[in-house]
């Protein structure tokens, strides 16, 4: 016997969960907040509970999950590794973040603009990342609790059409778990 | 902020995916344990997960992980969990995620893997099989 909830999703949107049998085949799907399926090998009965039923029900559980990870982003001047000086202000709130948090962890990933083939962003938004974690470790952050990435130009924080220069894509963000 | 030439190439050799880390605990309380090899270690912020642990709760026991594709989750007491696989990449941030909750009640609200592909986060149980598709959910296996 299992039994799936869903709830609310933080973005308004519940999402959805598929359930299936041992074998894979799908028994059922469940996409509206409040809804429960109660499951048992090869039978689903769905129910649908008000949505903030959910959150009162389980209470507890939803107490226990941990902070949502919060971004911070971090902007250069064009064509260099350098940060904006707005930038170099966030780092200390940076800090103050990773104290406020038991366990805590990073992720540093740069992104860039359109402007350049893709390949050589994926190396300079690395480049880029690195940079601000060397900045990070040379200010005493714990290197053992940091990843670092490099998105090129996969996700741009603006839309624009290819070879666009974007001080708004060029940037940094600082993930901390 | 100075450009610092080697102290990057050292922040790029660290971002290598040599790392067995696939996420960290965040909350633990009562008894609550990761089993590895055989070995039940204890919990406290900050331990590091990796694929292939259980995580085990008591009757009093509570556990929060937060795994690197920014999915959490919270297991109550009485809770079994095996993190069976976990591929994660950071540049496309797509993989697969697959876990087995043998008993007990989790809550989970999924992350990028969940996000990127409608098919790659499965939470298994004894009978049953649960894709989870951007959602925050909250699974109980009797």
């Amino acid at each position: 016997m299992s039994q799936v909830a869903l709830g609310p999703g933080e973005d308004g949107d519940a999402g959805s969960v598929a359930v299936l049998n041992a074998a894979g085949t799908e028994l059922a799907v469940i996409d509206k907040a409040g809804a429960v399926a109660n499951v048992s090998g090869g039978s689903a009965s769905i129910k649908v509970m008000d949505s903030a039923a959910f959150d009162a029900k389980y209470a507890d559980l939803l107490a226990g999950l941990p902070t949502p990870p919060r971004t911070f982003v971090l902007y250069f001047k064009e064509n260099s590794v350098e940060p904006t000086e707005e930038s170099q202000a966030l780092m200390a709130e940076i800090f103050a973040e990773i104290k406020k948090r038991a366990g805590a962890d990073l992720e540093i990933t740069g992104h860039t603009d359109t402007v350049g083939p893709e390949d050589v962003n994926d190396a300079f938004s690395l480049r880029r990342a690195a940079e601000v974690t060397s900045y990070l470790f040379s200010q005493g952050l714990d290197k053992t609790i940091v990843r670092i990435a490099g998105r090129g130009e996969r996700e741009l924080r603006e839309q624009t059409p290819d070879e666009t220069p974007s001080a708004i894509n060029r940037r940094v963000e600082v993930i901390v778990r | 902020m100075r450009v610092i030439g080697t102290g990057a190439v050292l922040a790029i050799a660290l971002a290598q995916p040599a790392w067995a880390d696939i996420g960290r605990i965040k909350l633990a309380s009562g008894t609550a344990s990761i089993e590895r090899d055989g070995k039940l270690l204890p919990l406290k912020p900050g331990f590091v997960i990796e694929t292939g642990d259980t995580l085990v709760t008591g009757a009093r026991g509570k556990a929060g992980v937060t795994f690197i594709d920014n999915t959490r989750l919270s297991a109550g007491p009485g809770t079994r969990m095996t993190f069976r696989s976990f591929d994660y990449n950071d540049t496309t941030q797509k993989g697969r995620f697959v876990s087995f909750l043998r008993k007990g009640a989790v809550a989970i609200i999924s992350g990028r893997i969940a996000r990127n592909d409608p098919q790659a986060m499965r939470v298994e149980t004894p009978k049953n099989i649960y894709v989870i598709r951007r959602a925050r959910v909250v699974l109980n296996v009797k």
